[in-house]
């Protein structure tokens, strides 16, 4: 007859690890009484971090073994035609590319006219995926920059979609990111096509996220896209973020219940930006945001001027 | 096998080096949850093998440093890994003759009750999660500790220097 597992039969009379077991486990609360209120461990947990590229690095190994095999045994066709679909696509970005920097310049011509404060260059740089966060509820990711690159915490990451998330943790060669579908993170964003500000907030689902705080007469649709709102000045205005997918108006309630998806490939995506504004210092635990008087000018906008 | 020699040090060692990676390499998506708890099962061998108090330490450094690669709060794999240990070491003895598919059912009260620390966190920031996806590993695991501890003991008698246990 096997003994059930009781507290008591844990700390019988005489268990010689009793007490060793016990001071682990008070260690272990310990540190996470301490991790999760202060960030006294931060550095060490930066510093540890750098166990995790050789790990995940040998964890990948199959996956990339399996690609590099499937490419170098895809028939020639295949690469043929994949090659020319990639050209044609390349010259359709090139072609969008200069009609961007006609409207930027137009933009700018429009706000001088208008006196208003210049725009802010934003500097992006390219990570590749390192590892998925094994969590399956936890929507994080590790990419193959860090601190040695500039990578601060707080920095918004995007793919060539959308928004992805933002830097939660920097290791000299890596960084953890946080996405967007997590369930602890809320991003401020506004309806593009009136402008209406929101949160939207991820479940913890991948393809998943939930607007909380939309008012049963508020002027949303589904279809609508949500883009940034720059509000927080931590992600850039204007990128966009999720689909609307579905609207619950039950009357009585405070606030709908509307679904989005998101724009980003979360799942696929394997190369990331990062964003970097330049008036953003790397983020320091305990100073508060500081709003600069003036802001870092490009030689473009030199001739901006600025209000206040 | 000596418990001292080297080959049995290195054995240790490779094992959770192993085992760590195990527990970060993607899986394909239609497996998803179903991620054994490898890190726990390498553990649970060795607190079979290795002194008692020993395995506990051990225990508690690699739940360090998996909370370190899965960026949970510091500690909280450590605290999973140091009750799945304590539990082998108090039943020690007995499971050692337990037939192998009732010292899984063993394995899988242990985990079950292990995932329910493992995500109080999670669960209060609110992550929305049915109860199955979470107790998948801890089924998958109890079901794979068999073949993880004839595998080892496997490589420890064949290992250079070992004695017949």
């Amino acid at each position: 007859m096997r003994r059930v597992l009781t507290i008591k039969s844990i700390f019988y009379k005489g268990s010689p690890f009793a007490l060793r077991f016990m001071v682990l486990v008070v260690l272990s609360v310990a540190l996470m009484v301490v991790d999760a209120n202060t960030s006294w461990l931060r550095s060490l947990r930066s510093a540890a971090g750098i166990v995790m590229t050789p790990v995940y690095w040998a964890g990948d190994l199959p996956v990339r073994f399996y690609v590099d095999l499937t490419q170098i045994l895809g028939s020639r066709t295949e690469i043929i035609t994949e090659n020319e679909k990639l050209r044609a696509e390349a010259l359709q970005m090139q072609r969008q590319l200069q009609k961007l920097a006609l409207l930027t310049e137009q933009n700018l011509r429009l706000r001088e006219l208008l006196n208003s404060s210049g725009q802010l260059e934003e500097q992006v740089v390219v990570a590749e995926l390192l590892g998925v966060d094994p969590a399956p509820q936890a929507q994080r990711l590790l990419i193959n920059r860090g601190e040695r690159h500039g990578v601060y915490v707080g920095q918004p990451v995007l793919d060539a979609r959308g928004v992805m998330g933002q830097v939660v943790e920097v290791m000299p060669f890596s960084a953890r990111v946080l996405l967007i579908t997590d369930a602890t993170h809320s991003l401020p964003v506004q309806v593009h096509r009136n402008g209406l500000r929101t949160l939207v907030n991820g479940t913890g689902h991948p393809d998943q996220m939930e607007l909380r705080y939309v008012t049963d007469i508020a002027d949303i649709k589904e279809g609508d896209l949500l883009v940034t709102s720059g509000m927080g000045q931590r992600f850039p205005a204007g990128y966009p973020v999720a689909t609307v997918t579905e609207i619950k108006r039950a009357t009585g309630q405070p606030f709908a219940n509307v679904r989005a998806v998101p724009v980003a490939a979360l799942n696929r995506s394997r190369y990331f930006l990062l964003v970097f504004s330049e008036d953003r210092i790397p983020e320091q635990e305990q100073a508060p945001l500081e709003l600069p008087d003036e802001p870092v000018v490009d030689e473009e906008e030199a001739q901006v001027h600025e209000q206040d | 096998m000596s418990r001292t020699s080297p080959g049995a040090i290195l054995l240790v060692l490779v094992s959770l080096a192993v085992s760590l990676v195990l527990a970060v390499a993607p899986i394909p998506e239609i497996l998803g949850n179903a991620r054994p708890l490898w890190l726990a099962l390498v553990l649970a061998y060795w607190a079979f093998v290795l002194p008692g108090g020993f395995s506990l330490v051990l225990a508690w450094l690699c739940g360090l440093v998996l909370d370190v690669l899965y960026g949970s709060v510091f500690g909280l794999n450590a605290l999973f890994c140091l009750f799945v240990v304590v539990a082998v070491l108090q039943f020690r003895q007995r499971l050692r003759m337990f037939p192998y598919w009732q010292q899984s059912v063993f394995f899988l009260v242990v985990f079950v009750v292990g995932q329910f620390v493992l995500f109080w966190p999670g669960w209060l920031a609110g992550e929305q999660a049915r109860l199955l996806d979470r107790m998948l590993p801890a089924l998958v695991s109890a079901l794979l500790w068999p073949w993880v501890y004839t595998l080892l003991q496997l490589i420890g008698r064949l290992s250079p220097g070992s004695a017949a246990r």
